[in-house]
Protein backbone atom coordinates (compact mmCIF):
# COMPACT_ATOMS: atom_id res chain seq x y z
CA UNK A 1 0.00 0.00 0.00
CA UNK A 2 1.70 3.64 -0.94
CA UNK A 3 1.93 5.80 1.63
CA UNK A 4 -0.80 7.86 0.20
CA UNK A 5 -3.51 4.93 0.25
CA UNK A 6 -1.94 4.82 4.12
CA UNK A 7 -3.35 7.92 4.79
CA UNK A 8 -6.86 7.94 2.67
CA UNK A 9 -5.37 10.22 -0.07
CA UNK A 10 -6.23 9.44 -3.66
CA UNK A 11 -3.60 11.14 -5.95
CA UNK A 12 -4.27 12.90 -9.63
CA UNK A 13 -1.91 14.48 -12.46
CA UNK A 14 -3.74 17.14 -13.74
CA UNK A 15 -2.27 18.56 -17.40
CA UNK A 16 -3.69 20.13 -20.26
CA UNK A 17 -3.38 16.93 -22.38
CA UNK A 18 -5.93 15.03 -23.47
CA UNK A 19 -7.19 12.10 -22.37
CA UNK A 20 -6.00 9.47 -24.90
CA UNK A 21 -2.34 11.31 -24.27
CA UNK A 22 -2.50 10.75 -20.77
CA UNK A 23 -3.82 7.01 -21.32
CA UNK A 24 -0.87 6.56 -23.57
CA UNK A 25 1.66 8.44 -20.37
CA UNK A 26 0.28 6.41 -17.87
CA UNK A 27 1.02 3.30 -19.67
CA UNK A 28 4.48 4.57 -20.80
CA UNK A 29 5.58 4.74 -17.62
CA UNK A 30 3.18 3.08 -14.99
CA UNK A 31 1.49 5.08 -13.03
CA UNK A 32 -0.34 4.08 -10.35
CA UNK A 33 -3.09 6.65 -10.82
CA UNK A 34 -5.09 8.56 -12.92
CA UNK A 35 -4.28 11.71 -14.58
CA UNK A 36 -6.92 14.18 -15.02
CA UNK A 37 -7.74 16.26 -18.30
CA UNK A 38 -7.78 19.69 -18.09
CA UNK A 39 -8.03 20.81 -21.86
CA UNK A 40 -8.91 24.32 -21.19
CA UNK A 41 -7.12 24.70 -18.25
CA UNK A 42 -9.85 25.84 -15.92
CA UNK A 43 -8.71 23.51 -13.07
CA UNK A 44 -5.24 25.03 -13.09
CA UNK A 45 -7.05 28.22 -13.05
CA UNK A 46 -9.26 27.50 -10.43
CA UNK A 47 -6.02 26.38 -8.25
CA UNK A 48 -4.13 28.86 -9.10
CA UNK A 49 -1.36 26.63 -11.51
CA UNK A 50 -1.95 28.82 -14.28
CA UNK A 51 1.39 31.00 -15.57
CA UNK A 52 0.95 34.62 -16.48
CA UNK A 53 0.91 33.70 -20.15
CA UNK A 54 -2.70 31.73 -20.03
CA UNK A 55 -0.84 28.48 -21.01
CA UNK A 56 1.81 26.79 -19.20
CA UNK A 57 1.21 25.23 -16.11
CA UNK A 58 3.20 25.91 -12.88
CA UNK A 59 3.93 22.40 -11.06
CA UNK A 60 1.57 22.51 -7.82
CA UNK A 61 1.01 20.11 -5.17
CA UNK A 62 -2.53 20.41 -3.21
CA UNK A 63 -3.77 18.03 -0.65
CA UNK A 64 -7.83 18.46 -0.18
CA UNK A 65 -9.42 17.28 3.15
CA UNK A 66 -12.72 15.30 3.02
CA UNK A 67 -13.90 18.37 4.56
CA UNK A 68 -13.25 20.14 1.21
CA UNK A 69 -10.45 22.59 2.45
CA UNK A 70 -6.87 22.93 1.45
CA UNK A 71 -4.60 21.01 3.83
CA UNK A 72 -1.59 21.53 1.81
CA UNK A 73 -0.33 23.63 -1.25
CA UNK A 74 3.34 23.90 -2.26
CA UNK A 75 4.78 24.55 -5.49
CA UNK A 76 7.32 22.24 -7.44
CA UNK A 77 8.26 18.80 -6.03
CA UNK A 78 7.90 18.46 -2.03
CA UNK A 79 8.57 15.38 -0.74
CA UNK A 80 5.60 12.41 -0.26
CA UNK A 81 5.94 12.37 3.13
CA UNK A 82 5.55 16.66 3.10
CA UNK A 83 2.27 15.67 1.46
CA UNK A 84 1.31 13.02 2.83
CA UNK A 85 1.67 14.64 6.32
CA UNK A 86 -0.88 17.22 5.90
CA UNK A 87 -3.33 14.36 6.81
CA UNK A 88 -2.88 13.01 10.20
CA UNK A 89 -3.09 9.39 10.67
CA UNK B 1 3.13 34.31 -11.13
CA UNK B 2 -0.19 33.73 -8.70
CA UNK B 3 -0.54 32.29 -5.08
CA UNK B 4 -1.35 29.33 -3.99
CA UNK B 5 -4.43 28.84 -2.89
CA UNK B 6 -4.44 29.44 1.13
CA UNK B 7 -4.18 26.86 3.51
CA UNK B 8 -8.15 25.83 4.72
CA UNK B 9 -10.21 27.54 2.34
CA UNK B 10 -12.51 25.93 0.25
CA UNK B 11 -10.95 24.08 -2.61
CA UNK B 12 -12.69 24.87 -6.03
CA UNK B 13 -15.00 21.84 -7.64
CA UNK B 14 -14.28 19.98 -10.24
CA UNK B 15 -15.13 17.46 -12.91
CA UNK B 16 -12.66 16.13 -15.18
CA UNK B 17 -12.20 13.09 -17.57
CA UNK B 18 -9.37 10.68 -15.84
CA UNK B 19 -6.91 8.89 -18.20
CA UNK B 20 -8.82 5.31 -16.73
CA UNK B 21 -11.93 6.36 -19.10
CA UNK B 22 -13.58 7.81 -15.36
CA UNK B 23 -14.85 11.12 -15.05
CA UNK B 24 -14.27 12.11 -11.61
CA UNK B 25 -16.20 14.82 -9.93
CA UNK B 26 -14.69 16.26 -6.79
CA UNK B 27 -17.88 16.17 -4.32
CA UNK B 28 -18.34 12.04 -4.71
CA UNK B 29 -14.02 11.46 -4.30
CA UNK B 30 -14.14 13.30 -0.90
CA UNK B 31 -17.45 11.48 0.20
CA UNK B 32 -14.76 8.76 0.50
CA UNK B 33 -11.53 9.46 0.46
CA UNK B 34 -8.65 13.03 0.91
CA UNK B 35 -7.58 14.18 -2.61
CA UNK B 36 -3.92 14.95 -3.74
CA UNK B 37 -3.80 17.27 -6.95
CA UNK B 38 -0.50 17.34 -8.74
CA UNK B 39 -0.78 20.05 -11.40
CA UNK B 40 2.24 19.23 -14.32
CA UNK B 41 3.30 21.51 -16.79
CA UNK B 42 3.16 18.52 -19.79
CA UNK B 43 3.99 14.96 -20.40
CA UNK B 44 7.14 13.84 -21.68
CA UNK B 45 8.51 16.92 -19.94
CA UNK B 46 11.35 17.52 -16.98
CA UNK B 47 8.49 19.01 -15.29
Amino acid sequence: MTKFEQRGIRPFGVNPADVAAHRDYVAQFGFQFPLLSDPDRALARAYHALADDNRGIIRSVYVIGRDGTIRFARRGYPAVDEIVGAIAT
Amino acid sequence: MPDLLTIGAPAPAFVAAGSDGVTYASTALLERSHVALVFYPGNNTPG
